[in-house]
């Protein structure tokens, strides 16, 4: 019976010990939360209306589980097309956590048209194509939630490699917060879209992912649905899904091989499809176009924005306003390849290359948003290694600081986990 | 007479990268790991951009680098007596004095080399030094300067000499202003000034590893002296604005770096071991 008991609130308990002990817990979120509501809320509270934001307020009203007809386009009424717009623009997830923060506040409808990007911004503030305080506020507000959970994820994260709380504070503030960038309408926190919940939800991934490294069909499960979760948010969440099918591929053995990406892969297929319903009910070939599109649109918008000056940059431009960090690679480089036989390095790096690699690739514009992924993913690789050599100096000579019973052993508690990771 | 213009703009940048080079090559004794360790400085120069004038921003970097590779050629441990010598004293004082002449910032530079080895070896055997690094060429350059101040009425006024002197040319704003599209530079400018900030604690463990190594101290405190300039003189925070804030930042880690994936400055080793036989010079 004891041992059902224990079994049975085993799960439990790992996720008590993630916050264990409680006070420095208490401290450390006190000490998140207070700077990053001083740095990001007062921004929020009087940044102006952007472009986007009445679209997006719009697309979350519609039924993001489109209840038309799934027929050939040409057979819709104008609200129809609307809506199969809003469906294959974004996936949904970002969606529905509008719909339910608006309709929460009793906003059922926007009575104003949509932002004309042909005309000047000034035309569409004149024709009252902006979203009311009342209305962007609470998205906003949510998209600061997502941010901070994200922040406090980052924080949980480096604190399972590092084991001090006080550098894991410190490294999880300086993957989200640049106290040095310009506050405009298209950060990630600011921007009403997807890119907080995308933050949100990939770090996520890299969180779960990290707790439970070995090669197991349980995680493969649980990493893919979180996957499937970031992929349901923005199309660029799936690139996290890539690293993971790899991460599978190259530590399992066997026919685990193939069968533990292909589970990753059928979990978050199956989260993706349920939260994107738009997929269903019109058989294969009406898949296969709702996914056609959904692309196609991306290269739509990518066309349109290109042709403005605003929007045209080299490659070497884009990818160094995205990730300028480029330029220290070698001292970079022999941080991160001290710790490249650890399961918590092996686990990041594969989290983190592919949205890195992909995004720099795919990316035709500095955006802040745009570039959020792309920095979270490389300063949480980088925070990892570099505050785990620091702490580990700091063991090393004990009259620099309190010697860390976890850091004597490379990775700490994550490297006893690396002899189970391939065990399947 | 543009074009030759130009392309002394550019010979100044390639020979400062070649004297970084070598100084780098000096500090790691691998030439291979020297080119390493300047090109990122290589690739953060725009040349593409095609500069009418050779200012004090480019020739101050050139002058640093010189006095960077004169540093650790007389710090190095089978070199020590190098610096000694009534030949060493005067060729010092010349090259001082033309340092100074052509950049006048780098009078700062050649006080951190005097107070380097003040605290090194003694206040009394760097009194020499000081002489010829400092007294000399910053007597020469007031002697200079003196007579147009005398004139201006502002032979007291600290202000005016530390803008004519050494508040000048640390950053590179007329070159780096030409690069790329506007927006780029105001992404560059508006979101990028401070990215470099958390990277600096974990590099601050390998330059930490680092401490035993001969070339520790001469390289870090000439990135120091680069960096510190750059904010205090420049109040420049910004990376690819400045040669010299990027030479100041990159290459002291990068040739720490370097220093550690070659396997002499891993954490394990230095944990346990002791220090190599050159370092342990110091």
């Amino acid at each position: 019976m004891a041992n059902l008991t224990a079994l049975a609130t085993a799960p439990a308990r790992r996720f008590a010990a993630v916050f264990s002990p409680p006070s420095r817990t208490v401290l450390a979120l006190a000490v998140i939360c207070f700077v990053a509501a001083a740095h990001f809320v007062p921004h929020l509270l009087t940044a102006s209306s952007g472009p986007d934001d009445v679209t997006w307020a719009k697309r979350s009203l519609e039924p993001w589980w489109f209840g038309e007809p799934r027929l050939i386009g040409e057979q819709w009424t104008a609200l129809g097309h609307r809506r199969y717009y809003y469906c294959v623009h974004h996936p949904s997830l970002a969606r529905i956590v509008y719909r339910w923060t608006l309709r929460s506040a009793g906003v059922t409808s926007l009575p104003m048209e949509e932002w004309d990007y042909e005309a000047d911004s000034a035309a569409n503030v004149a024709m009252g194509r902006v979203l009311p305080y009342a209305i962007r506020t609470p998205l906003r507000m949510v998209n600061f939630s997502f941010y901070l959970a994200a922040i406090i994820l980052a924080y949980l994260g480096l604190n399972a490699v590092v084991h001090n709380r006080a550098l894991a504070v410190f490294g999880a503030l300086a993957v989200f917060i640049d106290p040095g960038a310009a506050r405009g309408l298209n950060d990630a926190v600011t921007y009403i879209g997807a890119d907080s919940a995308l933050a949100f939800l990939t770090m996520l991934s890299w969180f779960v992912w990290l707790k439970s490294p070995q090669c197991s069909l349980r995680n493969a499960v649980l990493v893919g649905f979180v996957c499937g979760l970031a992929a349901a948010t923005k199309v660029n969440g799936s690139f996290v899904l890539l690293g993971a099918l790899g991460y599978y591929a190259a530590f399992s053995r066997g026919w685990n091989r193939l069968a533990l990406p292909l589970a990753a892969l059928a979990a978050a297929a199956g989260v993706f499809l349920a939260l994107n319903p738009v997929y269903f009910g019109g058989g294969f070939g009406w898949a296969a176009k709702v996914f056609r599109d959904t692309i196609r649109v991306m290269f739509y918008l990518r066309e349109v924005t290109t042709v403005t000056a605003w929007g045209s940059y080299t490659r070497f431009e884009v990818i160094m306003a995205t990730l300028p960090h480029l330029f220290f690679v070698v001292p970079v480089l022999a941080i991160c390849a001290q710790w490249r036989r650890d399961v918590w390095f092996r686990v990041t790096a594969f989290w983190a290359v592919p949205p890195i690699v992909l995004n720099l690739c795919l990316v035709y514009m500095y955006m802040s948003r745009y570039a959020t992924p792309v920095r979270t993913g490389f300063l949480v690789l980088f925070m990892s290694a570099g505050l785990k050599a620091f702490q580990t100096i700091r063991s090393a000579h004990p009259g620099a600081g309190t010697r860390n019973p976890h850091a004597g052993s490379a990775g700490g508690g994550l490297s006893a986990a690396a002899e189970g990771c391939c065990d399947g | 007479m543009v074009d030759a213009m130009m392309s002394t703009s550019h010979l100044a940048t390639a020979g400062t990268l070649g004297v970084l080079m070598l100084a780098a090559w000096t500090a790691l004794g691998n030439p291979f790991e020297a080119v390493l360790a300047a090109a990122p400085v290589a690739l953060l120069v725009p040349w593409s951009v095609r500069l009418a004038a050779l200012d004090r921003g480019l020739v101050f970097p050139f002058c640093a680098a010189v006095i960077w590779l004169v540093w650790l050629s007389m710090d190095r441990p089978r070199e020590k007596r190098l610096a000694e010598g009534v030949a060493f004293h005067a060729l010092a004082a010349l090259g001082g004095t033309i340092a100074v002449v052509f950049s006048p910032q780098s009078i700062v530079l050649l006080a951190a080399v005097t107070l380097y080895y003040a605290v090194k070896r003694g206040l009394c055997k760097a009194l020499p030094l000081a002489l010829t690094l400092v007294v000399i060429p910053a007597g020469y350059e007031f002697s200079t300067l003196a007579p147009s101040a005398f004139e201006q009425g502002r032979i007291l006024d600290m202000s005016w000499w530390l803008d004519t002197t050494i508040g000048q040319g640390w950053d590179m704003a007329a070159w780096f202003q030409s690069v790329g599209g506007g927006t780029y530079r105001r992404v560059q400018t508006d979101m990028n000034m401070l990215f470099y900030l958390p990277l600096l604690v974990p590099f601050a463990a390998i330059a930490y590893e680092c401490r035993s190594r001969w070339w520790f101290a001469p390289t870090f405190l000439w990135g120091g002296v680069l960096v510190g300039g750059n904010i205090v003189f420049a109040g420049n925070l910004y990376l690819q604005r400045s040669l010299a804030l990027q030479m100041g930042l990159l290459l002291p880690f990068t040739i720490a770096a370097l220093d550690r994936l070659r396997g002499e400055g891993t954490l394990g080793a230095h944990a346990s071991s002791q220090p190599p036989a050159a370092a342990r010079q110091h």
